[in-house]
């Protein structure tokens, strides 16, 4: 089930909050609400995999709990083994096949495995959880609160990516408590937004750039087509990821949860490390705290850092997606963190504008390669945009690129929406309540487009 | 994180934000019940589904969405069935022709299953069905018994259900289509063809220029082979069985230019021949029917002159089927597959 469809909107979510707030008096009611609530959402896309997160879910809790018991560690590497193994068999299993295929020269037989969705974002949590159980930093949970930490709706497809202690205190809450109806306002602002900012933006934009990295794949473009593909993909993703945590945000305010911050205007980002402080934050946090780190970190000399931040940023890369150009991307962005940081180090700040162009320089030349099918089409697009198919064409559709553009750079992030009071008059929730009507009958027209992290 | 949440919740004048949320609510919740409303009594594709005081007749130039209208309109008896391959045949010289009531319901890209749904639509909504004339293509022998889709088409559209259809109205498309109703029940607009016709010659120069068939090598074909289940003909027998058995049929697979043909000697050729002798059979089997295959490689399928593109035949060969097809109705023994002139 999709956030953005009127099945979700207008039956599925009024329904879900009902019931949740009838069964508000009761903490285990209304875990009982949020756990049927998440099955059926998951199972709307594939009924076969809730055997499969259930089964993650409570074999990591399990083992958490065996570990508690005899007081041993093995059953927690169990866990992270275990959550990693699935990851690898359903997500990366036919890309290690092709990878070794490609090594030795021998054809291989693939799986064809459907890749669950969610399942790297579920598995991530999982693991995080299993890792602070083996640094002591973490509760043994009841099963039902574990059970719902994971599988909360909002977030169990595609973020952000909660740690434990995030989120299991909040259970506890009465969602009832003081703050009920700002809650509630807040909520509804931020699904509104993400609503119109996927429906209205994102989609039209993918429309624009699809279809040219369609064609980067089999031909050269001109300099406009390949800077309009750039410029539009780049837009299109950050719109609909920051769309959808808004909306998964909001979501989550309406049962009185908070989700922790993912988009912070991350194309404002004046240097690279700016720029990973402000996009997917989540994701970073975890990357950092569970990668990076544990590696080594930037207090263990010139040589572990470089090595830390490389394989910390290919794994990022790889999580994204099982393909080298996206462990390339992982790389390319590793590099260009080592030297920010040497940069830095020189304490020779650059003007805000210079740091900005080049940050959003190397973050577009990213971006193709991210969003490229494979290194010859990235390279084509990438040699396209320097002008290697000559310097014709003008940018498509510049309107959509400038508004997209505008509301990346000026719209506030969820949190900045959250901690901001806002006017609080009818005129304004009628204009709300307009755009999400609008949003509700625009996605009614055909079968939505799902979000682009749908699939990562 | 539950400092997290009490620190962001500096609770602010709840009673504000309860007037707020409920403006809200209200306003999203009461506009879209008032313009569901509207779009239903107003009947965007003038369904019948519900009463109306909508007069009959839309402005859509889209025929997966007219053929609505257009094929429960109680003025016609008689219809043609198919996808673009078909939508040359004139409504209106066939009606000439025979003294029927002919309205065009083919729809552009379609396959079997959506020209099928036409078909339960036009037979639903008229009583006496005096004729049916279908252009079949090489999508109809399909083996997929799923008989897929082949393009966009609004199944719900035409459903049986009426649940199925109301789940589909609440839409900016929906909400369009029925303020251009209004502008019809308003004399501003004025409604499109209610017999379905469009002629895609209109307006475009001829500019075929055929590129050279391929080549290769053929596999030899064992008998044994050919696969002869088409699941769409038994799909369409059904259908058939459901209208008088004196009422006419006739099934026409149109030329195309003879390098969209099987290359002969294949094994996709001798599944093709297999399928247009399944066709043949079924349709001898009824009444005043009959079975018209210019689809093979005659000199017309030749001719660059009779095609707009590979796909689509020229008014001259339209011409000439349908006078074929009128012969058939007036009771003349149909000709197996006759060659086009030139």
């Amino acid at each position: 089930m999709l956030f953005q469809s009127q099945g979700f909107a207008l039956i599925f979510l009024p329904l879900a909050v009902a019931c949740y707030y009838l069964a508000a008096r009761s903490a285990a009611a209304r875990q009982y609400v949020l756990i049927a609530a998440s099955l059926v959402f998951y199972g709307w896309w594939d009924a076969r995999f809730i055997i499969l997160l259930v089964g993650q879910i409570s074999a990591s809790w399990l083992l958490a709990w065996i570990a508690a018991r005899i007081g041993k560690n093995w059953p927690l590497y169990a866990g992270v083994v275990l959550n990693l193994a699935s990851l690898a068999t359903f997500k990366y299993l036919d890309f290690l096949l092709a990878s070794v295929q490609a090594l030795i020269g021998v054809e291989l037989p693939r799986a064809h495995i459907l890749l669950p969705i969610g399942i790297s974002f579920f598995s991530f949590q999982l693991i995080s959880y299993l890792v602070d159980r083996l640094r002591d930093d973490a509760p043994i949970y009841p099963f039902r609160p574990f059970a719902v930490f994971v599988l909360l709706f909002p977030h169990l497809i595609a973020g952000p990516i909660v740690r434990h202690n995030e989120l299991v205190p909040q259970f506890a809450l009465d969602p009832l408590r003081p703050g009920l109806w700002q809650r509630i306002g807040t909520g509804l602002v931020l699904f509104t937004i993400g609503f119109a900012k996927k429906v209205l933006i994102a989609d039209k934009l993918a429309g624009l750039a699809d279809p040219l990295f369609t064609r980067a794949a089999t031909e050269w473009l001109s300099l406009g087509d390949a800077w309009t593909a750039a410029l539009a993909f780049s837009f299109q993703l950050f719109l609909d990821f920051s769309a959808y945590t808004e909306m998964a945000i909001g979501i989550a305010l309406l049962f009185g949860l908070l989700l922790p911050e993912n988009f912070r205007r991350p194309y404002l980002s004046t240097s690279l490390r700016d720029f990973w402080r402000r996009w997917h934050i989540s994701l970073s946090n975890f990357i950092r705290d569970y990668l990076y780190i544990p590696l080594g970190g930037s207090r263990n000399g010139p040589v572990v850092y470089v090595f830390a931040t490389l394989v910390a940023m290919a794994i990022c890369g790889l999580w994204h997606g099982a393909g080298w150009t996206y462990v390339a991307w992982g790389v390319w962005h590793g590099l260009g963190l080592i030297t920010c940081h040497a940069w830095q180090a020189l304490r020779r700040p650059l003007p805000a504008l210079a740091g900005w162009a080049i940050t959003m320089l190397f973050v577009l030349v990213g971006w193709v390669l991210f969003r490229a099918a494979d290194f010859t089409t990235a390279t084509t697009m990438l040699a396209a945009m320097a002008g290697a198919a000559g310097w014709g064409g003008s940018l498509h559709n510049v309107g959509l690129l400038a508004v997209a553009a505008a509301v990346s750079a000026l719209l506030p992030s969820a949190y900045e929406i959250i901690e901001r009071r806002p006017i609080l008059n009818p005129a304004v929730a009628t204009a709300f309540a307009v755009l999400a009507g609008f949003c509700v009958l625009e996605v009614g027209r055909g079968a939505p487009l799902t979000f682009i992290y749908f699939r990562f | 994180m539950t400092a997290g949440i009490e620190r962001k919740e500096k609770p602010v004048g709840d009673a504000a934000w309860r007037r707020f949320v409920l403006t809200f609510l209200g306003v999203l919740a009461g506009g879209l019940v008032v313009l569901y409303a509207l779009i239903i009594v107003i009947d965007p594709y003038d369904t019948g589904r519900f009463p109306t005081f909508m007069p009959v007749g839309v402005s859509d130039e889209n025929q997966q969405t007219a053929s609505a209208s257009n094929g429960r309109n109680p003025i016609f008896n008689a219809a043609v069935f198919g996808n673009s391959h078909g939508m040359l045949l004139s409504p209106a010289r066939l009606s000439k022709l025979t003294g029927l009531s002919f309205v065009q319901m083919t729809s552009p890209g379609s396959g079997p299953r959506e020209q099928m749904i036409l078909m339960r639509w036009f037979m639903r909504h008229h009583d006496q069905v005096k004729a049916f004339v279908i252009t079949a293509d090489q999508t109809w022998c399909t083996h997929d018994p799923a008989i897929p889709m082949l393009y966009q088409f609004p199944p719900w559209l035409y459903a049986e259900s009426n649940l199925e259809y109301l789940a589909h109205m609440l839409n900016t498309r929906s909400l369009n289509t029925a303020y251009r109703r209004v502008l019809i029940a308003l004399g501003y607009l004025k409604p499109t063809n209610p017999d379905g016709y469009w002629d895609y010659e209109l307006g475009r120069t001829w500019s075929f220029r055929p590129e050279r068939p391929p080549g290769g090598t053929l596999a030899p074909i064992l008998s044994s082979d050919i696969n002869r289940s088409f699941p769409a003909l038994d799909a369409l027998d059904a259908i058939l069985a459901k209208l008088s058995p004196d009422t006419p049929v006739i099934v026409v697979m149109p030329p195309q230019f003879y390098t969209l043909l099987p290359p002969p000697g294949s094994q996709e050729a001798a599944e093709f021949a297999a399928c247009k002798a399944d066709i043949a059979a079924r349709v001898r089997a009824r009444e005043r029917s009959g079975f018209f295959d210019y689809l093979n490689d005659m000199p017309a399928a030749r001719n660059p002159e009779n095609f707009m593109d590979p796909e689509h035949y020229r008014a001259n060969i339209a011409r000439e089927i349908e006078a074929d097809i009128a012969g058939v109705i007036a009771g003349e023994s149909p000709r197996p597959a006759r060659a086009l002139a030139r």
